[in-house]
């Protein structure tokens, strides 16, 4: 009797240890993506500290910036939007999300209402497999970080069709556990809860800017969905919720360069807020939210700048319509704080050396540092018309297309403490330009030499090239305050604007 | 439901536990049940031959038993080729209808008990129930091991108390099955899928590391499903036979053959080869006897004419082997060769991998020109496929094809092991409690984590289910 309690026992023991190693294997083995998105989700909502949240697609990701929101007007929020998320995705977004959480107001963007399928795993019958396998992997990310529950498995039931699909959003091990020849230290950080996570509330900001894009389109006020789809269906259903709950809401198509089935579902959202009385915030027919050229970074997603103007953009919206508390100086919200101070100095740091410049000079228009800009009568970038924008915007003027006319040098000095700008176009000298280095001068000389030297320090000039004589371009930044030197770059234009590390 | 799925291994713990609370006298009902119920849910379809093959030699058994002379016989004949019409009909002639998984293996069992019984060696099974459970008992119905009614109906009727000593080597031995099955035969058939679909666009060494491959994988796909039956039937308390002992240790095809699929090998020997007069009748009579065997062993694993192709060069090999025997002594008394020396053996082991390989390329390949095309090609070097990287290029990255290779390495040093009388798990649970659960442990960890499965794969795959 005593050897058979002692086997089973031993038994239990062995099946408790053999559990609590497996569970520790499937946290190290999951995907973090979702985990790392939805981290701060579950504190802050614990907290009861969101008051707005966003959910939409990938436009919504890297579009809304929950952080400048909070900066420039106190307002607490949470970016839910998923990568390749439909409305319908969205709706059990939402829904998993009020399980937790109670907010003021939900902003719901109506990109992709045209799509009109009842699963991500079939699509239409067209749709190539890729797509099939990239709708089912992206989903992980609005998925895994939800524990097991009845509403998740509603929901997999109600967005995937094959019941073998639908299991590896249910035990997200079957996928992951492929990883192990792939895991890095990170994955072993989740072990001890020290693993890095998403620090913009939700959001992602891309910064690099890809290409040159100016809409080709005209806003069509007339066009509609030709049928009443999935979409349309599942986003009444959010404004039902919504106001069931009791729970502000708005619709938003947020720009990028739209199509025409993207005008019909535009103005087709238009019907359907007209219709439950609700606001809509049509970006895609206003075109003066977003300047393309430098707040897209590809044709369907804005860059960093352009999230800000859009956040902005809704910020203002939400303190004129929604009457929400400023939360800036609450000592409970201070995580918010470090959180956009964490966020500054990365942008300030992606202001001061970044891959590429072009990228590097549209960071440098959110004024985290100072900066000189200089460019020979060569330059190959001075006859790139996106370029010459890129310069034009931080600088505010059209100078530099007198000196692309001309083929001449340019030089622009801005300076973010005294909010002085500085140009100068072929030989134009520019004297006592006060920055927060000191005061400086500008000469140019010839071709190959020019002088840039502080008033007091004749002696040491820096815009000295001679060690970079096939280098076109010069991008100095200084700190805002302090006027230290932080960054000296050369680059030559025509490699693609590339800059050596 | 698979021996390989999530659900398998949820019902086994389940149905196992039923059956120890069941009196011993009954468990035999509640086997039977849960082995029909487990085939009803793998082949609802294909059920009805599997009541016909029972109910048959059910019947023609207990008949034949109250029979004498030539009507015994004719009782026999009746039964066992209405099966195996039904078993060629299924298998060559297209009709699905006729098919059913694992209708080779019961269908064998089932033969081998009417043989039986009509020898006199066994009495005619009076519980349709026992004989039933016999044919169809779960571990074992979709590829074997094809067992033998006098070893198994007299465990049924007597079956063993629930043992903790026999749960733990079930569960062991189902380890490793799942080892050899996930880890090692689903990894080499992402490679060998990728060559064999396309052996012209390889180089020579990849035909040659894709041909070896697929002979591990066959090997660990059939023989981690046996072990995966036998550990499991162990659990329950049954022993079922052997079906593979370290078979590419073998110094000889006909070494091969004792070791490989036992359990099919001793069937044909039992019911066919000893019956055709075996080596009683001169030398001729016993190559042919040998090449009948194992053409008939090649077209039981399949309708494609390959599969033949692949039982006939196992008979051509055993033939030759036969007839060569007194030019190799001669060979090795001129050369002054010692047969017990290790490089003696080694070689002589080397010699029978290779060529029981080059019979598995007919054995995967869908026609003999590809068979051709391959055997052609695995003796011309290319060494820089693996120089330059390029088998990290067929379906598994780097950490992959060092896994695979690693665990092979286990599974021949296990298998040395075993062949030299040490068996890895007796000495593992001769260690002190804390490293043999270390080992259990991470062996759970290494088959859940590094096993093939999961979206993308197929679970339901083991290659001999086909059979």
């Amino acid at each position: 009797m005593k050897r058979k309690l002692i086997l089973i026992l031993k038994t239990f023991l062995f099946l408790i240890l053999l559990g609590g190693v497996l569970v520790a294997v499937m946290l190290v083995t999951e995907r973090k993506t979702s985990y790392m998105k939805n981290k701060d989700f579950f504190e802050e909502a614990k907290k009861d500290h969101l008051d707005v949240l966003f959910i939409g697609s990938s436009h919504v990701i890297n579009g809304i910036n929950p952080l400048d929101l909070y900066e420039e007007y106190g307002i607490t929020s949470y970016n839910l939007g998923g990568h390749g998320s439909l409305l319908k995705e969205s709706y059990w977004q939402l829904i998993r999300a009020l399980d937790y959480c109670k907010p003021d107001y939900v902003v719901v963007d109506c990109f992709m209402m045209d799509r009109n399928y009842e699963y991500i795993d079939e699509m239409y019958e067209e749709t190539p497999e890729e797509f099939r396998q990239a709708a089912i992997s992206q989903l992980h990310l609005n998925m895994d970080a939800y524990p097991l529950s009845k509403l998740k498995m509603a929901a997999v039931k109600d967005l995937v069709h094959d019941p073998d699909i639908q299991k590896q959003y249910l035990f997200d091990f079957i996928v992951y556990h492929n990883r192990w020849s792939e895991l890095e230290q990170k994955d072993f950080q989740k072990l001890v809860g020290t693993s890095e996570y998403n620090m913009l509330m939700g959001a992602e900001m891309k910064h690099e800017l890809e290409e040159d894009i100016t809409y080709s389109y005209e806003y069509d006020n007339e066009a509609r969905l030709p049928e009443h789809t999935v979409c349309e269906e599942y986003l009444m259903k959010i404004i039902d919720e919504c106001q069931r709950d009791g729970i502000g809401i708005v619709l938003t198509f947020l720009p990028f360069e739209g199509e025409p089935q993207d005008f019909q579902s535009a103005n087709s959202a238009a019907d359907i807020a007209a219709n439950y009385g609700v606001p809509y915030i049509n970006m895609l027919q206003m075109g003066d939210v977003i300047d393309p050229r430098v707040d897209l970074s590809d044709p369907g997603h804005l860059s960093t700048t352009g999230a800000r103007k859009v956040t902005n953009y809704l910020g203002e919206w939400l303190t004129q319509n929604a009457d929400l508390p400023d939360h800036r100086g609450d000592a409970e919200y201070s995580k918010w704080d470090e959180l956009c101070a964490d966020y500054n100095k990365e942008l300030r740091d992606k202001s001061v050396s970044y891959r590429q410049l072009s990228t590097q000079l549209n960071l440098l228009s959110l004024g985290k540092t100072s900066s000189i800009l200089y460019l020979t009568e060569d330059s190959p970038a001075l006859q790139d018309p996106w370029f010459r924008h890129i310069v034009s915007n931080l600088s505010g003027t059209d100078r530099i297309e007198e000196a692309a006319m001309n083929h001449q040098q340019y030089f622009l000095l801005v300076d973010r403490a005294s909010g002085n700008i500085y140009e100068a176009v072929d030989y134009e000298e520019v004297e006592n330009m006060s920055t927060s280095m000191g005061e400086m001068t500008y000469v140019p000389i010839e071709k190959r030499f020019r002088l840039l030297y502080l008033t007091s320090d004749e002696e040491n000039n820096f815009l000295y090239d001679d060690d970079h004589l096939s280098d076109d371009i010069q991008l100095i930044t200084y700190d805002n305050d302090s006027g230290e030197i932080l960054s000296h770059i050369y680059c030559e234009s025509s490699h693609n604007y590339e800059i050596d590390e | 439901m698979q021996l390989v799925s999530f659900q398998f291994l949820i019902f086994l713990p389940v149905m196992a536990l039923i059956y120890f609370l069941v009196p011993a006298k009954l468990r035999y009902i509640w086997l039977f049940l849960i082995s029909w119920g487990f085939y009803l849910s793998l082949d609802l379809r294909g059920f009805p031959i599997l009541l016909f093959t029972s109910l048959s030699v059910y019947i023609g058994a207990r008949v034949m038993e109250k029979l004498e002379g030539a009507k015994r016989k004719t009782v026999l004949g009746i039964v066992v080729i209405s099966n195996l019409i039904i078993l060629a009909l299924s298998k060559y002639s297209g009709l699905t209808f006729l098919s059913a998984v694992g209708m080779s293996f019961f269908m064998f069992m089932a033969i081998g008990y009417m043989v039986d019984v009509y020898r006199g060696d066994l009495y005619a099974e009076k519980n349709f129930l026992v004989l039933s459970l016999f044919i169809s008992f779960f571990p074992q119905i979709t590829s074997g091991p094809i067992e033998r009614a006098g070893h198994m109906l007299r465990q049924f009727r007597d079956p063993h108390n629930f043992s903790y000593d026999r749960m733990r080597d079930g569960l062991l031995q189902m380890m490793w099955g799942y080892f050899m099955k996930m880890v090692i035969a689903d990894r080499c058939a992402i490679i060998v899928g990728t060559i064999y679909d396309n052996p012209v666009k390889y180089a020579g060494t990849a035909t040659l590391i894709a041909s070896i491959l697929y002979t591990f994988e066959i090997y660990c796909d059939f023989g981690g499903y046996s072990n995966i039956a036998i550990g499991c039937a162990k659990v329950l308390g049954f022993d079922l036979m052997k079906n593979f002992d370290a078979p590419y240790l073998s110094a000889n095809v006909q070494e091969f053959w004792r070791r490989w699929h036992i359990s099919l090998s001793s069937w044909f020997k039992d019911y066919v080869y000893i019956p055709l007069g075996g080596n009683r009748k001169g030398k001729v009579r016993k190559y042919i006897n040998i090449l009948i065997v194992f053409i008939l062993s090649g077209i039981w694993h399949g309708a494609n004419y390959t599969f033949a192709v692949w039982g006939l060069l196992h008979g051509i090999y055993q033939v030759a082997g036969h007839m060569l025997t007194p030019v190799r002594e001669k060979l090795c008394e001129i050369f002054k060769v010692k047969k017990i020396s290790f490089s003696h053996r080694l070689l002589k082991i080397i010699i029978t991998f290779m060529i029981v390989n080059i019979a598995w390329i007919f054995f995967r390949v869908q026609d003999i020109k590809a068979a051709v095309y391959m055997v052609l090609h695995i003796f011309q070097p290319a060494p820089w496929f693996i120089s330059k990287g390029t088998i990290y290029e067929l379906g598994l990255d780097r950490p992959n094809v060092l896994l695979l290779f690693a665990a092979i390495g286990v599974l021949i040093g296990v298998d040395i092991a075993n062949k030299y009388g040490i068996c890895i798990s007796e000495k593992i649970k001769t260690q002190g409690i804390w490293l043999r659960w270390l080992i259990y442990i991470a062996a759970v960890v290494l088959i859940v984590t590094c096993g093939i499965w999961g979206p993308g794969y197929d679970a339901a795959g083991f290659i001999y289910q086909n059979f």
